[in-house]
């Protein structure tokens, strides 16, 4: 039986700053600027984007959770209502504790926090990428590593 | 309290506080005014961008998240004192961190009106935190800023008076590379 890895992700609430790279035809701007090329299949492949059919980072990941569906489950934090936003503060917390941070995301500081950096993004409840989304090939070699 | 929230921010490289009449002569349109209208000082912070350790280990983001926290910490002493805060961000527009970490003391003005800070050169990145808490004003940095020389010698951007032209300004980086301090 083969354990899959656990990925958490904790994106910038959109209410604090638009996400770039929102679906937003390759090469036009924000995260599908500069450093984009096009896919075989005309689908923009950016350090955001990865090979995904859309240039939303979230859309990427949740791709991403599906093609590699036997070995990893994807949680992406839902900040759709009060409680749901308490809930993902609350395993994000937990991730920062285990990760032995002092710092704790509340609803007082979570723009500060958020502001500053984003995402978090915790591999088997270890903190693999913390401000930068991973890129497919990013996220492949950190499961490798803790897969092994 | 001004060595509390000091003491609180040691994870950063260097920190200074520039009160409001250290701030008077500043214009208009880079005036800390423009943020908080009744504020009395400003906590400007200097840190090092850290490369991290690709491999997947607990504790490698420890210092951006301990960045944060430090700040988060101090905000809460100033609520708790029943001041109030903002937080400037590195990529603030309407200030001149670097003017603001001049006149903390976190440094010195460097040729390119960027922040040549003791020991770290021009690679620092700079926030603040403004407030209406009247703090205690740092010293002046000196010796930031010693060997201008080298810099300006790799500088594409310069004018034919010698002066750093800003609109010529590539971001190409060798200033900081070659920043002797």
């Amino acid at each position: 039986m083969v354990t899959k890895s656990l990925i958490q992700v904790f994106p910038q609430p959109k209410w604090i700053n638009t996400i770039s790279c929102d679906g937003k035809p390759c090469g036009t701007g924000g995260g599908c600027g500069s450093n984009t090329t096009t896919d075989s299949k005309g689908n923009c492949h950016s350090e955001a984007c990865g090979d995904s059919n859309s240039c939303d980072s979230e859309s990427m990941l949740k791709w991403f959770s599906e093609k590699y569906k036997d070995k990893v489950e994807m949680n992406i934090a839902d900040y759709s209502s009060i409680n749901s936003i308490i809930n993902a503060l609350d395993e994000l917390n937990n991730i920062l504790e285990y990760n032995s941070e002092e710092l704790r995301v509340t609803l007082e500081n979570i723009e500060l926090v958020f502001s500053q950096i984003a995402p978090f993004v915790a591999v088997n409840k270890v903190l693999a990428f913390v401000g930068k989304m991973p890129t497919e090939q990013e996220l492949l070699e950190t499961l490798d590593i803790s897969i092994n | 309290m001004s060595k509390t929230i000091l003491q609180m921010l040691s994870i950063y490289e260097k920190v200074g506080i520039a009160v409001r009449e250290k701030l008077n002569d500043v214009p208009s349109q880079y005036n800390p005014q423009n943020i908080m209208q009744d504020y009395q000082s400003i906590i400007v912070l200097a840190r090092v961008p850290k490369d991290v350790a690709k491999e997947n280990v607990i504790g490698k983001y420890h210092y951006a998240i301990g960045t944060i926290a430090a700040q988060d910490a101090v905000i809460k002493y100033l609520i708790h004192h029943g001041y109030k805060y903002d937080i400037i961000g590195s990529r603030a527009k309407n200030i001149s961190l670097p003017r603001l970490g001049e006149r903390a003391g976190v440094g010195e003005l460097s040729p390119f009106r960027t922040l040549a800070v003791k020991g770290w050169g021009l690679r620092t990145v700079l926030s603040a935190i403004i407030t209406d808490a009247p703090l205690i004003q740092t010293t002046q940095a000196i010796g930031a800023c010693t060997d201008k020389s080298k810099c300006l010698k790799t500088c594409p951007a310069l004018g034919k008076d010698g002066v750093f032209d800003r609109t010529k300004c590539t971001s190409c980086g060798a200033c900081v590379k070659k920043c002797p301090n």
